[in-house]
């Protein structure tokens, strides 16, 4: 019989969580500790930021959950008042499966869950401790996980400002290996906004701040240079994406600075972020063509589209998901779960 | 039925699936560039060579001398254009654009009365006369690729500048791909029709002058969009708008040059 027990974000603080954390190479030693363990047969663990779960099959799953139980408060000083959460048999199939697809991430849909669960999955076969159950029980999951998002709209699109300036971005350039990215301002927001687009290939960061020193500072963080903030109305043909969030009460970006530089751009389109409030550009910019401004709201709104979109989407993945529970050899009529005590 | 209308029926219909797929696939954003359209295009694509290589063969000579044989030529030109232009811009998409497209050309022939005529074989042949018809064909499938470039162009710069990301939209190509392809396919169309009216000038026996300026006017459209675009600057969304529209004009000629 199938079992899980575990912690994650949903109720359990980060103060616990970091507590239960185990290190990918001290995985092989915990598992194998786990199927040392009376009545437990196979172990996996899944040890992530957001949760620590344990899996395992028993012939007794009743005494396999006290000893699993026991075993993590000992492991982790967890105190008696904080709870695990439990599943057997096909609730943990249901369980394994909704987070393979993401369905009990953070950020609903999203895919870095789904490499964790391989590789926690990996490290315990390779320590001996998966046979005829769990593997079953991993590799149903991982085409689960698969069929999910492949199917549904769960993983599409961006969740946050930066993910959707970076979307944005590579479907205004394509490949962003050729943008230069220009900063108005050296806050930290745009610096994320920023590095989200470096970390996607761009190149060629500008910072230019009102205190130049600090343009300075953050252009070497960056990898990029400085350029005073006399000079940045310069620059605008020469950059792609530019990234304002000056702490200027009044706009700083507006058509007439813009349109010349769009000229010399001969056709190559621009993207300005202004996630500054106050804003920094000028609505009017966005009515020039070639130029495509978004200002904070268009970007969470864009950014809360998907979430919503996603939301919606989580009856379709439960549907597929128990597709796959009724289908699953592992759950025949034979094969019925006892009990476990409350 | 003859072989050679079969083999285009079913070109067409595999462009109708392609077409249908797609857009049922855009609509409910699952659509996976490269499987299921590359697919029916190839199929329809060697369906349609099939075809030329037989009429070819019957007529003995390029298989262009009646408007049925232009219009199944042009949509073969277009299927041909999309498979070595698209890797070259990265515009799988293209493909879900492409089948429409080449659909309208292959339906606009099998619908003529002529469709169902046999073919007669030439007295004559002209190597500039066939040189002029086939690249004067294929540019007109390159301005037909152009067109259908910028419409996808028109609608992302539509989404953008509304601030919507729509699910279906979001695969499309990005924009700059879009306006890098619109002016390639426009200078790669204007190149051949230059040639191809070179070419009419070498023939014996010159085509009718009213046929000749109403080429030189399609070639003039473009070269004037491709002359302006270079030397004064022109905004990616006013070339994508020209090349949507301005397949029209090759489109409307075609009725005048095609007539017998």
């Amino acid at each position: 019989m199938l079992l899980c027990l575990g912690l994650s974000y949903a109720r359990t603080p980060v103060e616990i969580r970091e507590r239960v954390a185990v290190p990918g190479k001290d995985l092989p030693a915990a598992v194998q500790s786990l199927t040392g363990l009376p009545d437990i047969d196979e172990a996996v663990i899944i040890s992530t930021c957001n949760r620590m779960e344990v899996y395992a099959s028993s012939s007794s799953p009743a005494t396999a959950a006290g000893h699993l139980d026991a075993w993590m408060r000992a492991r982790f000083d967890i105190p008696r008042d904080v709870e695990f959460f439990q599943h057997t048999h096909q609730d943990t199939a249901r369980h394994l499966y909704a987070v393979a697809s993401g369905l009990d991430s953070m950020v609903l849909g999203e895919t870095e869950i789904f490499g964790q669960i391989k590789d926690a999955y990996a490290a315990a076969h390779a320590a001996g401790t998966t046979s005829r159950e769990l593997n079953k029980l991993f590799q149903e999951s991982f085409r689960v996980g698969k069929n999910v998002r492949n199917n549904t709209q769960i993983q599409r699109g961006s969740t946050s400002v930066g993910s959707v300036a970076v979307e944005l971005a590579e479907k205004i350039f394509g490949d962003l290996r050729d943008s230069q990215v220009m900063l108005l301002g050296a806050g930290d927001m745009s610096r994320r906004c920023a590095q989200s687009l470096q970390s996607r290939g761009a190149k060629g960061i500008i910072v230019s701040n009102r205190s130049h020193d600090r343009a300075v500072e953050l252009a070497a963080e960056m990898n990029g240079r400085a350029i005073t903030f006399d000079e940045w109305p310069t620059h605008t043909a020469l950059v792609d994406v530019i990234i304002s969030s000056t702490a200027a009460p009044h706009t700083v970006i507006h058509p007439e600075q813009v349109l010349p530089a769009l000229r010399r751009r001969r056709g190559r389109p621009l993207f300005i972020i202004d996630i500054a409030v106050p804003r920094d550009v000028d609505p009017r910019v966005h009515d020039i063509e070639g130029v495509y401004l978004y200002d904070i709201d268009a970007l969470e709104s864009l950014a809360g589209e998907t979430r919503q979109r996603r939301e919606n989407e989580i009856t379709r993945c439960r549907a597929i998901i128990e597709e796959q529970i009724q289908a699953s050899s592992l759950f025949q009529p034979s094969r019925q779960p006892l009990p476990l005590p409350t | 039925m003859s072989r050679e209308l079969l083999v285009l029926i079913l070109a067409a219909l595999c462009y109708l699936g392609g077409f249908g797929y797609a857009f049922y696939a855009l609509k409910n954003a699952s659509y996976r560039p490269g499987r299921w359209t590359l697919l029916v295009l190839s199929i329809g694509l060697v369906l349609q060579t099939l075809f030329l290589r037989w009429r070819g063969q019957a007529i003995g000579g390029c298989p262009m001398t009646t408007p049925f044989e232009l219009l199944s030529f042009i949509s073969w030109s277009i299927v041909a254009l999309y498979f070595i232009i698209g890797p070259a811009y990265r515009l799988s998409l293209l493909g879900v654009f492409t089948a429409p497209l080449a659909l309208l050309f292959q339906a606009s022939a099998l619908l003529r009365p002529d469709a169902l005529a046999a073919a007669v074989p030439k007295t004559s042949h002209s190597f500039w006369g066939e040189l002029h018809a086939a690249l004067a064909l294929v540019s007109y499938g390159a301005f037909a690729l152009a067109s259908a470039a910028g419409i996808m162009f028109l609608l992302q710069d539509r989404q953008l500048k509304q601030h919507r990301i729509s699910p279906g939209l979001r695969q499309l190509p990005p924009i700059h791909y879009l306006t890098r392809a619109i002016r390639g396919l426009l200078i790669t169309g204007t190149s051949l029709l230059t040639i191809a009216i070179l070419s009419a000038y070498r023939m014996e026996k010159q085509p009718h002058a009213d046929k000749l300026t109403i080429v030189w006017i399609v070639w003039g459209l473009y070269a004037c969009l491709i002359a302006y675009e270079s030397w004064r600057g022109m905004s990616a969304r006013r070339a994508a708008a020209a090349a949507a529209v301005g397949f029209l004009v090759p489109i409307v000629s075609l009725w005048f040059v095609s007539g017998k």
